[in-house]
């Protein structure tokens, strides 16, 4: 066996899923086969290009142990590691699949993967989480949690064809998994029929009725008055946001923009972060101590301080 | 000719939209009951206004009177009249000073202010400047060294202006604040207390806002001498504005309001978001979803959200998506609908916000989307300002908001002059409305290079040629881009 190690390695485990890597050793006594520098094909149609079908995924995992009887098929290429790729679905099908949900980790391979199915396709091949990183699985971090335990605990007391010892080691754990979870789902699904104001609205209101704590039952006609009357106060009670601030701290708005949009903020601004290092040359150093959360400077900060305006800086009132 | 100068008037055409109480109660008087200059009636005549309205017949005739004004009055039912036609009745044309200030909270505002005054003092011979942040601060000194009668601002930069002796404050003998309770608030109240102190001690004050919290008193019982008090608000919200909530979970939001674009018939539609990094976010989804766009809020430079809020004044597109930033003040008549895709945390500036549509009295229709976390913002809001958000019904009655004929809706005064803002520091970001490749007219926007070099100032003049040129027809009706489909 000892001269195909270093050679280009291609493995189908028993859930359909091809791995490709380059041959570190077989343990005949184990009964395992290590390989370095392994990627993850997916199912490749195996699955027919069905719901059940796994997407490839472009992250590298240095070494994976693969349990022998979790092996289906392997073959030695006698090609580079770099030259082999995924087989793509049909040319028409990923046309259909556009327009929904795309993963970006599949954006390597220009791949587009329907993820209407993957959290029954995450739920269903379960025991398998550990070799296949998250390609599969929806964006939430629940999910993505769960895939972190999985892969802490690598033994071979679950039933999976393989162990991701690097997985958990720093860096590499960190490429594969939160890129995933941040960015999948840039675009949200939004279905073709229209939305149904009425049956929602009907959620809403039962539940209303049954909330032991729904304020409707405190509301009080005659408590109106209370915030404005006209004829005992020029003056009212409402509530105001010019003596409090109402905005949003950054980690609850993060999660809430992954809500509704599926990306916290656009693109490669990166958020706030983005906008420093504008107005280099200009106006004042000494950036990111002063003003709000994080250091943030509005745009024309440093181009206004150039003018001799920065001190009355209260007047760049942010909403 | 001197008794049929009415019949030379150019006055436009009239609206023939329906309107509600809170702009129709009056007592009747016309503009010439208040005895203003022939000038000013000219102004006011072919801005097209025909009568006063209730606000205006309140507060017009105790302002010449030279009282100070607490005046309290529903969105939109024509507050910056009231105070405009005053300041331009008492301005002395001969006399080169500053003669009146008005403070508002925002940019914007500022410039849509100005154009109101211009717009009415067309001919009294008044120069009014307008001086905001985020311009170039020496181009306003420069202008300071010609006459300035009216100044429109907002704080920091007047307080700028005045701290370096370059505006002139010691002779004003008349103080504005519009939304006064804004300009009041934890964020502007040291910086306008400041500027106060420049003014002469003997001046009059004028504080128009349709919200005054108990804050104000005090800067009232400081600052303010026997103040006039009037207060046309029966309730807060306005009689021609339908509200209704949708309730969404937060992930369904873009598919609601995918929703309520093809089924509503929107003429100009602003969008609530309660971040900046939500409003681009939003923006980004509606162009995805094929809908032209545009988007405004604090973090953008100063000469993107000038062009956006003029272009969306001069109906270029018909949704603008945009922060708190534009929740005061904004007059486009032309908006019908206000959706709240973020709810708003406070009575406050729901109301405000709402107050977008249904400009002068008109209809307007307000959509709130309600997550299960708004429910108790939903109550406290609704309970507070003692009205009504209804579920939204499957149909939407158009007459509760659809004008039958839009030809008439008055298109805002051009704004004449934009200033001159701070150039850009080339190749740090692109303008953040031209990555949507979707957005209406990309090669109207002018190109950053045009401002690229820090030195290179580019007078006024120019400016306006670049812009007159790009909007050639001012009566343009908005694009028809998500004209309904089904009626609802």
């Amino acid at each position: 066996m000892a001269q195909y190690i270093g050679k280009t390695i291609s493995l189908v485990s028993v859930t359909d899923n091809r791995y490709v890597g380059l041959l570190e050793s077989i343990d005949s006594e184990k009964g395992v086969v290590t390989l370095n520098k392994v990627r993850c094909f997916g199912t490749e149609g195996r699955k027919q290009w069905g719901p059940q079908e796994i997407y490839p995924n472009p992250t590298v995992y240095e070494t994976v142990t693969f349990n022998g009887n979790d092996v289906k098929d392997l073959s030695i290429l006698d090609v580079g590691l770099d030259e082999v790729k995924p087989t793509l679905p049909p040319p028409q099908l990923a046309a259909q699949q556009q327009g929904q949900q795309v993963p970006p980790a599949m954006a390597g391979y220009g791949v587009y993967a329907p993820t209407g199915a993957s959290p029954t396709v995450a739920q269903g091949m379960a025991p398998e989480s550990a070799a296949i990183p998250a390609q599969s699985r929806g964006p939430t971090q629940a999910q993505a949690r769960q895939h972190e335990q999985t892969v802490q605990q690598p033994s071979g007391t679950e039933k999976s064809d393989a162990r991701v010892r690097d997985a958990i080691q720093g860096g590499k754990e960190k490429a594969s998994r939160k890129p995933d979870a941040r960015r999948s789902g840039h675009k949200m699904d939004i279905p073709r029929e229209d939305f149904d104001f009425e049956s929602n609205n009907k959620i809403f209101e039962k539940s209303d009725d049954q909330g032991p704590q729904a304020p409707v039952a405190i509301k009080n006609p005659a408590d109106d008055d209370m915030f404005y009357n006209k004829k005992s106060s020029f003056f009212d009670t409402i509530s105001t946001s010019t003596e409090t601030n109402t905005n949003m701290r950054w980690q609850e708005e993060k999660q809430l923009n992954l809500d509704t949009f599926g990306q916290a903020s656009i693109g490669n601004r990166r958020g706030r972060g983005a906008y420093r290092g504008r107005g280099r040359g200009y106006g004042r150093g000494g950036r990111g101590g002063a003003g709000g959360r994080g250091g943030f400077r509005r745009p024309d900060f440093n181009n206004q301080s150039n003018t001799g305006d920065a001190s009355f800086k209260q007047d760049r009132v942010e909403f | 000719m001197d008794s049929d100068w009415k019949t030379q008037l150019n006055i436009p055409k009239k609206d023939t939209r329906p309107q509600t109480d809170d702009v129709l109660n009056t007592k009747g008087n016309t503009f010439e009951d208040f005895y203003l200059k022939r000038e000013l009636l000219m102004g006011i005549f072919e801005a097209g206004f025909e009568k006063p309205s209730p606000i205006q017949e309140e507060a017009i005739p105790i302002a010449l009177a030279g009282r100070d004004i607490l005046a309290r009055a529903k969105n939109g039912t024509g507050k910056t009249a009231a105070f405009v036609i005053p300041t331009l009745e008492r301005v002395k044309p001969k006399v080169k000073k500053i003669q009146a200030l008005i403070m508002v909270p925002t940019r914007e505002l500022a410039l849509q202010t100005s154009q109101v005054v211009r717009t009415l003092g067309k001919h009294c011979g008044i120069a009014c400047m307008v001086s905001t942040g985020g311009t170039n601060l020496r181009d306003d000194i420069m202008r300071l060294n010609e006459p300035v009668h009216v100044l429109v601002g907002t704080p920091g930069r007047v307080l700028d202006l005045a701290s370096r002796k370059v505006a002139d404050l010691s002779e004003c003998p008349l103080f504005v604040m519009d939304e006064a309770d804004k300009m009041l608030s934890r964020d502007f109240k040291s910086i306008i207390e400041q500027i106060l102190s420049f003014l002469p001690k003997i001046h009059q004050s004028l504080l128009f806002s349709a919200t005054f919290p108990m804050t104000v008193k005090e800067f009232m019982v400081r600052h303010l001498n026997k103040p006039y008090e009037i207060n046309l608000m029966d309730e807060l919200t306005l009689k021609g504005i339908t509200q209704y909530y949708a309730f969404v979970e937060e992930r369904q939001k873009l598919h609601c309001l995918n929703t309520l674009f093809s089924k509503l018939q929107i003429n100009q539609a602003i969008i609530f978001c309660n971040s900046t990094n939500r409003v681009e976010l939003l923006a980004k989804k509606i162009t995805d979803l094929g809908y032209s766009c545009y988007y405004s809020h604090a973090r953008m430079k100063q000469e993107e959200r000038n062009k956006v809020f003029h272009e969306f004044r001069q109906g270029k597109v018909r949704t603008l998506v945009c922060s708190d930033l534009l929740t005061r003040g904004i007059d486009i008549q032309a908006v019908n609908v206000v959706i709240n895709f973020d709810f708003p945390k406070t009575a406050e500036t729901y109301l405000h916000r709402i107050g977008r549509s249904g400009r002068f009295g008109h209809l307007g229709l307000a959509v709130n989307l309600i997550n299960w976390n708004d429910r108790f913002n939903l109550y406290k809001i609704e309970q507070e300002l003692g009205t009504e958000i209804a579920a939204i019904p499957a149909q939407i009655d158009k007459s509760l908001y659809v004008a039958e004929d839009n030809s008439a809706v008055p298109v805002p005064f051009p704004l004449a002059s934009l200033p001159n803002t701070t150039p850009n520091v080339p190749g740090q970001s692109l303008p953040p409305q031209q990555t949507h490749p979707q957005f209406q007219h990309p090669q109207q926007f002018q190109q950053p290079q045009q401002f690229q070099h820090p030195q290179q100032f580019q007078p006024p003049q120019q400016l306006q040629q670049v812009y007159s040129h790009a909007y050639p027809s001012q009566a343009m009706p908005p694009p028809q881009q998500h004209v309904a489909q089904t009626p609802y």
